[in-house]
Order: structure tokens, then C-alpha cells, then sequence
């Protein structure tokens, strides 16, 4: 098997506001949601929205299937978000099979900030929950960049990683950075570095927010 | 630095101009006193204005998107406090801003990455005009004091127009402060009072989430 058939890894995330109101965004208004919660603080826009979006039943559905960018969302009239992209780093010929651990930090932030935007001033919601789930990540090698050079000590033996937090509305708009840091060290402690502090899971955190790329 | 490397490269890999993102051309740091100069101007006021700010790229044709470089020469006709001090004379507050250079596959490109605003928008603190050749020579204004620069959906940078615009900037603003008052608070909230709440016994988006595993495959 090659090393680009062994590999091929996918985030997958759902954002759930709560309580469910079947009919809470009319269909006409999701695209504009959807385009006004998103984040582009780096090169690539969370989520993407490509020139294709689809009407389904009470949904929209945007897929994007482009040199390393694979990815599909839908959006409900209910609110509910759902969100699948291949790991970049598998569509890289020199970086299949890698995951690279600032990008990591900057995904995990860019699905909390999308998700306050999204629900934090809508008073139909009272709590949102947010998931996550990467797989492929059997003998997946956390990377890093001369500059921000990290021990990875083993290569992860599970495949998958799950997480789930559900937070209030305020919680969500003021501690947008928190659970995906927390979620971000606990991934690396899986992937064989669990000596990144959250300090400087915070550091690029802020980096992003603060567009510092230099 | 391997994030910058990447930044440009995802830029130059989606190189179409929208409501966060502009190209130029091979082109210099304009001189003085030139409407393409004030222009730049606006567009960097603009995106201080813009949610998550902006970015121009230089190296980029606009019409074709093709990534043509710059030249040393280009290159070095980008100063970051020579913009600054640009920014200084016409904006109230001063863009916060950075100057990236980046050589991709053999080229060299710049980037002013703009950050949104922090507190308050910027507004154009002076009014520019520039010479127009006669007869009879007149001046253009292409800066109004007073104007607020902002990005519009159609990657056009404008001076706000309407109400609708002028509502999506206060928005923006409030929005800001509020989110800041909101960390302040939680700040002092004990940590049993924030972060996590329980999600319900029964997951009303089950089916949901089963749908989406099965129908959002790549």
C-alpha cells in the first residue's frame, strides 16, 4: 500500500444549538448566516463556501473538491452545522501522513469562533454543543516548523480522537479560545507530544485572532 | 518562517479577490502625492474596517489571477513605517497592520496583512486630492476627511453610502465590545459558573448527525 493509500484522514464537526427549533433560520437566510459567522483571518475562509451551494429539505449543502481542499458542510433551517474536510496535509504529496500541529490549533479555534458568531447573539439559543472527531490518525506524525520545533516522543496507535463540549451562549462568545485549547493539548498528548503547555497552545491561538503569520 | 510560507502560498492558491482580499500587480510602493498611493490608502482603511480585516497581495494579476512576482526592486519599495507614516497622516486610528515578504517558487510576492479594527473603526482624518492635467488643471479629491472607508461584497473598497452599511460597521463595533466586556466578566466568574453546561440526556440532532456521517462523504 502506498503512503498516499494509507493515509487519509478527516475532520468531522457538528455544532448543535439547543433547545432544537425545527424552523429556527428560514431556508432563504442560511447562506447569509452561514457567510456572516464565517472566519478569515488566514488565507483559507472556515467554513469555505464554494459557488455551488445545493438546496436540500430544510438545508444547504457547499462542497468544495480542489487540489488539497476536500470538503463538504450542510446547514439547517434548525441551526444544525455539520462539517467534513480531508486532512489538508493528505493532499500534499510531501506531507501525507502528517498532521501539522499549528494548523491543528488554528482549525479547533476557527470551528469555536465560527460557532460564536454563528449562536452567540441568538436569543432562540441557550446552549450550543460543538463536536469533534479526527480520524486517520494511526501512525499520523505531528509536525512542526523549525520555528516552532516540538518532541514528538511515539506516533498515536488509535485512530480516532472525540471530543464534545456543550457551553452556554455567553460562555461560547467570551471562551471562544478555552475548549479548543484544551481540546488541541489533549490531541497532541495522543499524538506523542504532551509537553505543549497552554500557554503556547494560547500563543498561536492569539496569533491567528491577532493575523501574526511572519 | 514556515507559517508565513504557508499563508502565502494558501493565498496564492486562492487567489480570488473578495470581501477580505485584494491583488495587485507587479507594481512599487506607489510615490507621493499619486492616486494609486491614496487608493492603497483606502483600501488598508477599508480593511481595518472589515470583520477579520483584510489582506493585499502584490505579485498578483488581477484580471488573469497569475502569480507574476515582483521584482527586488519592487520589493524593496515596501516599507512598513513609510506606510505607517502614510496611514498616520489620513487615518484616525492608525491601521494596525503588518508587511510580509515571501519568495514562492522562485517569486517573490508582498503582502499588507490588515487587522481589524480594535476598538473603534477608522475613519480618513484629511482630506487628499491630486493634480489633474489641464486645460484647465484641477484638482481630484480621492481622500475625504470624515469618510469611512469599507469593503463591500463585491471585493470594491467604498466610502459608506448607506444605511445598511453604516449599521453593519456600528454591529461590528458593538459586537467587539461587548465580546471584550464578556471575557472581562467571565474573568472573574469562578470556574464553576462558566464553561461547560450539560448537554441534554437525549441528543434531539441524533438523526442529524447519523445523516450527516453518511451523506458528507469524500
Amino acid at each position: 500500500m502506498s503512503v498516499q493509500q494509507q493515509f487519509d484522514g478527516h475532520w468531522f464537526v457538528t455544532i448543535q444549538p439547543l433547545p432544537r427549533i425545527d424552523e429556527r433560520i428560514p431556508l432563504n437566510d442560511l447562506l447569509t448566516r452561514v457567510q456572516r459567522a464565517g472566519v478569515m483571518l488566514r488565507g483559507w475562509d472556515y467554513p469555505h463556501i464554494d459557488n455551488n451551494t445545493r438546496n436540500l429539505d430544510g438545508a444547504i449543502e457547499n462542497t468544495t473538491d480542489w487540489r488539497e481542499y476536500h470538503e463538504r458542510w450542510r446547514f439547517s433551517t434548525s441551526g444544525f452545522f455539520a462539517h467534513r474536510w480531508r486532512m489538508r496535509e493528505d493532499g500534499i504529496p510531501e506531507r501525507v501522513g502528517t498532521l501539522d500541529f499549528i494548523n491543528a490549533i488554528w482549525s479547533m479555534t476557527e470551528i469555536f469562533v465560527f460557532s460564536s458568531r454563528l449562536y452567540g447573539e441568538d436569543p432562540t439559543v441557550e446552549q450550543v454543543t460543538v463536536s469533534l472527531e479526527l480520524d486517520g490518525l494511526r501512525d499520523r506524525r505531528l509536525t512542526s516548523s523549525p520555528e516552532y520545533w516540538i518532541n514528538v516522543r511515539h506516533l498515536p496507535t488509535e485512530d480516532t480522537f472525540r471530543r464534545e463540549a456543550t457551553l452556554n451562549r455567553a460562555s461560547l462568545l467570551a471562551d471562544a479560545l478555552v475548549t479548543p485549547g484544551r481540546w488541541a493539548q489533549a490531541l497532541f498528548h495522543v499524538m506523542g507530544a504532551p509537553g505543549l503547555t497552554e500557554e503556547t497552545v494560547r500563543s498561536h491561538q492569539q496569533r491567528l485572532i491577532e493575523r501574526r503569520f511572519g | 518562517m514556515a507559517d508565513l510560507e504557508e499563508f502565502f502560498r494558501t493565498l496564492l492558491a486562492n487567489p480570488r479577490e473578495t470581501k477580505s482580499r485584494d491583488n495587485k500587480g507587479a507594481m512599487e510602493w506607489p510615490a507621493a502625492k499619486t492616486e494609486g498611493r491614496f487608493d492603497l490608502l483606502a483600501d488598508i482603511m477599508a480593511f481595518s474596517n472589515a470583520r477579520d480585516g483584510g489582506t493585499i497581495m502584490f505579485g498578483i494579476e488581477n484580471s488573469t489571477h497569475a502569480p507574476v512576482g515582483l521584482t527586488q526592486a519592487q520589493v524593496s519599495s515596501f516599507d512598513k513605517s513609510n506606510i505607517f507614516e502614510a496611514m498616520k497622516t489620513y487615518a484616525s486610528p492608525v491601521p494596525d497592520f503588518d508587511l510580509e515578504r515571501c519568495e514562492i517558487d522562485n517569486r517573490w510576492f508582498v503582502a499588507i496583512v490588515v487587522k481589524e479594527f480594535r476598538v473603534i473603526p477608522t475613519v480618513c482624518s484629511r482630506d487628499a486630492q491630486i493634480a489633474v492635467p489641464g486645460p484647465p488643471a484641477k484638482q481630484k479629491n480621492v481622500l475625504r476627511a470624515g469618510a469611512v472607508y469599507v469593503r463591500t461584497d463585491g471585493a470594491q473598497t467604498i466610502e459608506i453610502n448607506s444605511e445598511q452599511l453604516m449599521r453593519d460597521l456600528i454591529e461590528l463595533a458593538t459586537r467587539r465590545r461587548g465580546e471584550d466586556l464578556l471575557r472581562q466578566i467571565a474573568d472573574l466568574l469562578p470556574e464553576t459558573m462558566r464553561g461547560a453546561s450539560k448537554p441534554p440526556a437525549v441528543n434531539p440532532y441524533a438523526s442529524d448527525i447519523e445523516a450527516a456521517r453518511r451523506d458528507l462523504s469524500l
